[in-house]
């Protein structure tokens, strides 16, 4: 690696120099895509069986410009818990603002919620395992940090929208 | 990065604009910003009406996002939030009640809020114009994005304090449900 050290003197490089102008700048860099365009971040838990792995699931998590009102119900999401702000969770949306949801239809006296408005209802797909908006209400959607698109590890693979709209009506009797 | 003769002034301009925009972006997310205030929801501390129609600028901490809230964060704090209700709106409000604290809201006082666990209370110091906690509830600590520090423009408010906790409002907090903060 003598030839890149040469390069390096030959070009005025000192290790401060470079520090400053490359080390500092490019992990700015960085964090500035990771922030606004999109991050790849790990996961874990049981609480999105099947669609990710228990185990670990490494997922793309795109926030492009307006990703947020290119959200539709079904949509993997990432966001910050409301009770932990140091803790990020991913689950699906399952309704908007305006929306009401039944909120364990197995009941004898289901529960409804309407959703705020500037509210998401996100819940696990692990029904049995999963602490959400079944437990802490609707949230905001200024906690939502972006859409999970893609696993890249260890099985690549695209994460679609996992709703399907049935159509009629909700009937209580 | 080659000796600096050979260069033209422009592109030396362009490069250091190329390298420096990263470093900003990063700066005025996560250390410090400003922050232009509207609206009368924080007089007096904020934009007072000896201000006309100049809008005060604040230096706004950015170290307080995510799980140094918790840490960083104490009753009587200005902080910038995102609104519950609308992603896209920034609010100035105060900080009454950290997690686990017990608040009389305003307008109901025979009754009292519990803050949960990792949320807080938050409540413009003018109440007539503001929504806040009143309306909306309790909101997360994470949805928190600065914390006020100073007025910065225009140059008659520069370095005004933002004070703390008016004194008629301590005693509708109760800090972890024992005495109101008045008696603390």
């Amino acid at each position: 690696m003598s030839w890149l050290g040469q390069k390096a003197r030959q070009y005025g490089a000192t290790s401060a120099r470079l520090f400053f102008y490359c080390a500092i700048p490019s992990a700015c860099f960085i964090h500035t895509v990771f922030d606004y365009a999109g991050e790849i971040t790990p996961s874990y838990g049981p609480s999105m069986l099947p669609t990710l792995n228990m185990a670990g699931d490494t997922l793309m998590i795109e926030r492009l410009p307006g990703w947020r009102s290119r959200l539709r119900v079904g949509d993997l999401v990432a966001f910050t818990t409301p009770y932990d702000p140091g803790r990020r969770a991913v689950k699906r949306l399952l309704a908007e603002a305006g929306d009401t949801v039944c909120v364990d239809p197995r009941s004898k006296h289901p529960a409804f919620v309407q959703v705020p408005k500037g509210h998401v209802w996100l819940q696990g797909d692990n029904y049995s395992n999963s602490t959400d908006s079944r437990v802490y209400g609707p949230i905001p959607l200024g906690l939502l940090h972006g859409r999970v698109t893609w696993c890249v590890w260890p099985s690549p693979r695209r994460i679609p929208n996992g709703a399907e709209i049935i159509p009629g009506r909700f009937s209580d009797s | 990065m080659s000796s600096g003769a050979a260069r033209p002034l422009w592109r030396k301009a362009a490069i250091a604009a190329i390298v420096a925009a990263p470093v900003a972006i990063f700066v005025t997310d996560n250390i410090v910003s400003l922050q232009m205030i509207s609206g009368r929801s924080m007089q007096p501390a904020l934009n007072p009406d000896s201000n006309r129609l100049w809008k005060d600028v604040v230096l706004v901490d950015r170290m307080v996002q995510g799980e140094m809230a918790p840490r960083r964060l104490h009753r009587g704090d200005v902080v910038t939030l995102v609104s519950p209700s609308n992603p896209d709106l920034l609010l100035v409000k105060r900080i009454i009640a950290m997690p686990h604290d017990c608040v009389i809201p305003l307008g109901k006082p025979n009754s009292f809020v519990r803050v949960p666990k990792g949320h807080c209370w938050v409540e413009g110091d003018e109440s007539f114009h503001s929504g806040d906690s009143s309306s909306f509830g309790p909101v997360s600590l994470a949805l928190i994005r600065g914390r006020a520090l100073t007025p910065i423009w225009p140059p008659s408010r520069f370095g005004a304090s933002l004070a703390g906790l008016p004194e008629w409002k301590k005693s509708r907090v109760y800090p972890n449900g024992s005495y109101p903060l008045t008696e603390l």
